[in-house]
C-alpha cells in the first residue's frame, strides 16, 4: 500500500491553493496600496483643514486670487492650492477653496465661505 | 474484501487532501476578504470624514451668514425660512428660543499681563509685553473670540512705555513708544508684524504725557507726544523727525476724527503748564453732524467745534470731578466741587455752556469720564466701573485696575487686567443685547445630520447692529 497523495490529487489542491493565493495576493495589493493612497489622502484633508482652520484664525480674508504653496506631511510632499473670491451674486460673500493634492492621484477639496461689509481686498470677517 | 478496503482508504485520503485544501482556500479566502472588508472600512471612514470635515465647514459658513443677516436686518430676519447652500451641503437653521443676551463681556487670556502693555485698536486688543531682557512679544487679540490673532516678537532692550491705537495703510494698528537708557524708539505695529520704526536719542515721555497718532497728507504716520498740558512734539514715525507743536490754553494737539490735527506746529502757544489735560474725547457734543474734540482739566471742560473751529470752555472756579456726554438727555456736560457750597453742574447748551440740575443717576459720585444714552450711564465709582439708569438700577461691571477703550468697534469698553489676562465688559452703555438660539440640520448627498446650536447675541448700537455667535456650551 502507497502511502500519500495522486498526482491528481496534488495539481487539483495546487490549483485551488493557487487560486486563492492570487486572489489574496491581489487583495493584498489592493489593501497597501489603498493603505498608501488613504495616508496620503488623510494628510491631504489635514493640510485642507489646517488651512482653513489658519484663515479663520487670522479673522481677515486673504486677498482675492490664487495661491500655491508646497508642504510636507508625514513625509509625504503636497500642494496647497488657496482660491480666493467673491461669490457671484453675493457681493458680501467670499468663498475660500483649498485643494490639496499630491500627484495626480490624490486631491481633496474644501470650502468655506466667509462674509463682510465691505468690498475691499483686506477684510475682517463677520 | 480487501481490495474494497484498500478503495475506501485512498478515497479517504483523497477526499481529505481535497478538504485540506478547501479548508485552506476558506481560510485565506477568508483572510482576503477581511481584508477588503478592512480596507472598505478605512476607505469609507476617510470618506466620512472627508463629508464631514465639509459639513462643518459648511454649517459654519451657513452660521456666519445668518450673522451676516442678522446684522443687516436685525432679529427681524430670524422670522424668515432661513437655510445656507455650499458645496452641495444645504443647512437650515430653526429658531428655538428668543431671550435677553445680557451685557458683552470677553476674557482675554495673556500671561504675566500684569506686566503688560494693552492698547484698545477699535476692534482688536493689542498686548505688548517684555518676555525677557532683549525680546518685546506684540499680540493681536480678536474683540470678537478673545483669541490671538496674530503674534510676534521685537528684538529690542528697550520696554514699552506707552502706545496709542492707529490706522496704518488702513490696517488697525498702534504707534508703540520704547525707550531705556536715555533713548526712545517709535514703532508702527499691525497684525502683520512691525512696519516702521525709528530712534530717537532721547526719552519722549513724562509720565503725563498724552500720545495721539495720525497720518501726514502724504501718508507718513505721525506721532504726537505733548508734555501733559498744551505743548508738544510731533514726530514723523519714518524718519523720526521732532517738531514743536501746540495748541490753546486747556486743549493739547491732538488728532481729530477727521485725520487732521487740533494745534498748529507754526503758531506759538504761551505753556501753561498747570493746566494739565486729564482726558480727551471726541463726539459731535453740539449737535452740527460734525465730530468735536472735548478736553478736560482738573479745572476746565472745553469743546473745540469741528465744524467752525470755536473753542468754547466751562470753569466756574471748581474742580472738575466728573464729566461726559449723554446721548439723548444732557448732551455734553461736567461736575465741578466748588470751594464753597454745592456742586455745581454745567451742559453744553446752544451758546456755551450752561448750569443745570441733574437727574439723580448724575449724582452716584461718578470719578472721571462717564458716559450715557437715555437715562443710562456708566463710568467709575469708588473704583469700579458700574452702569446706573435713573429706574435706581445698578450693577458693578469690573472693579480693580481699569482702564478703558474700544476693542470691539463699538462704544467705549472697560478692561481690568488680572494676572492671567484681561476681563472685557463690552459697551455697557447700550444695555442688554438679545439672544436668538438656532438649531441646525445639514443635507449632503442625500443624508440628513443634526448640527450644533447656535446661539446669536445681537447688539444695537449708533443704528450698527453687531452679531455675535457662540456655539451651546460654549461660553467664548
Amino acid at each position: 500500500m502507497r502511502k500519500g497523495f495522486t498526482l491528481v490529487e496534488v495539481v487539483v489542491a495546487s490549483v485551488i491553493i493557487l487560486v486563492v493565493l492570487s486572489a489574496l495576493s491581489v487583495a493584498l495589493i489592493f489593501f497597501i496600496r489603498g493603505g498608501k493612497s488613504l495616508e496620503l489622502q488623510e494628510g491631504a484633508l489635514t493640510l485642507a483643514r489646517v488651512e482653513i482652520a489658519e484663515i479663520e484664525r487670522l479673522e481677515e480674508i486673504p486677498k482675492s486670487g490664487r495661491t500655491e504653496r508646497p508642504d510636507t506631511l508625514w513625509g509625504h510632499p503636497y500642494t496647497i492650492e488657496t482660491t480666493v473670491g467673491f461669490q457671484g451674486d453675493n457681493d458680501n460673500a467670499v468663498d475660500v477653496f483649498v485643494a490639496v493634492s499630491s500627484g495626480d492621484s490624490v486631491s481633496i477639496e474644501l470650502t468655506r465661505r466667509f462674509y463682510t461689509d465691505r468690498n475691499t481686498n483686506r477684510q475682517e470677517l463677520l | 474484501m480487501m481490495k474494497n478496503t484498500k478503495t475506501d482508504h485512498d478515497q479517504k485520503n483523497r477526499g481529505a487532501a481535497l478538504v485540506i485544501a478547501l479548508l485552506a482556500a476558506v481560510v485565506v479566502m477568508m483572510a482576503a476578504t477581511l481584508l477588503i472588508g478592512l480596507t472598505r472600512r478605512l476607505v469609507d471612514a476617510h470618506v466620512g470624514r472627508l463629508s464631514a470635515a465639509q459639513v462643518t465647514l459648511s454649517e459654519s459658513s451657513a452660521a456666519d451668514g445668518l450673522a451676516f443677516l442678522l446684522s443687516q436686518r436685525g432679529p427681524a430676519a430670524a422670522s424668515e425660512p432661513l437655510h445656507f447652500d455650499l458645496a452641495g451641503v444645504s443647512t437650515e437653521f430653526t429658531l428655538l428660543e428668543t431671550g435677553t443676551a445680557g451685557i458683552r463681556t470677553g476674557f482675554y487670556s495673556v500671561e504675566n499681563a500684569l506686566r503688560a502693555m494693552f492698547i484698545p485698536t477699535g476692534d482688536r486688543l493689542v498686548s505688548i509685553r517684555k518676555i525677557n531682557e532683549s525680546t518685546v512679544l506684540i499680540t493681536f487679540f480678536s474683540g470678537e473670540t478673545f483669541n490671538p490673532t496674530s503674534e510676534f516678537t521685537f528684538e529690542t532692550d528697550l520696554n514699552p512705555v506707552a502706545g496709542t491705537p492707529f490706522m496704518y495703510q488702513r490696517e488697525e494698528g498702534a504707534v508703540v513708544v520704547l525707550e531705556g537708557d536715555g533713548m526712545a524708539l517709535i514703532a508702527v505695529v499691525t497684525s502683520d508684524g512691525i512696519q516702521l520704526q525709528t530712534s530717537i536719542n532721547s526719552t519722549v515721555l513724562s509720565p503725563r504725557s498724552r500720545l495721539s497718532a495720525g497720518e501726514a497728507s502724504d501718508g507718513t504716520p505721525l506721532l504726537i507726544i505733548t508734555g501733559g498740558a498744551n505743548l508738544g512734539t510731533l514726530y514723523d514715525c519714518e524718519s523720526g523727525e521732532p517738531q514743536h507743536i501746540g495748541s490753546p490754553i486747556g486743549t493739547c494737539p491732538v488728532f481729530l476724527s477727521d485725520g487732521s490735527i487740533f494745534g498748529s506746529v507754526i503758531q506759538a502757544y504761551s505753556s501753561f503748564g498747570i493746566a494739565h489735560i486729564v482726558d480727551v474725547f471726541s463726539g459731535d457734543f453740539n449737535n452740527d453732524g460734525m465730530d468735536d474734540m472735548a478736553f478736560t482739566t482738573r479745572f476746565s471742560l472745553s469743546i473745540y467745534s469741528g465744524a467752525t473751529g470755536e473753542i468754547l470752555r466751562a470753569s466756574p472756579g471748581g474742580s472738575l470731578t466728573c464729566w461726559g456726554s449723554v446721548g439723548g438727555r444732557t448732551g455734553l456736560c461736567g461736575m465741578w466741587k466748588m470751594p464753597v457750597g454745592d456742586d455745581q453742574w454745567f451742559r453744553l447748551g446752544y451758546d456755551g455752556f450752561t448750569k443745570f440740575s441733574p437727574g439723580m443717576v448724575y449724582e452716584l459720585g461718578w470719578q472721571g469720564r462717564f458716559q450715557g444714552l437715555g437715562n443710562t450711564l456708566t463710568g467709575i465709582i469708588d473704583g469700579s466701573a458700574v452702569i446706573a439708569s435713573s429706574s435706581g438700577y445698578i450693577l458693578e461691571l469690573l472693579n480693580g485696575e481699569i482702564f478703558t477703550g474700544d476693542a470691539d468697534g463699538g462704544e467705549t469698553d472697560f478692561f481690568r487686567t488680572t494676572e492671567n489676562g484681561v476681563d472685557a465688559c463690552f459697551n455697557p452703555v447700550n444695555g442688554d443685547g438679545i439672544e436668538l438660539a438656532f438649531s441646525t440640520v445639514n443635507r449632503y448627498r442625500g443624508k440628513k445630520t443634526p448640527g450644533e446650536t447656535y446661539i446669536f447675541s445681537i447688539y444695537e448700537s449708533d443704528g450698527r447692529i453687531r452679531v455675535f455667535h457662540t456655539l451651546e456650551g460654549l461660553d467664548l
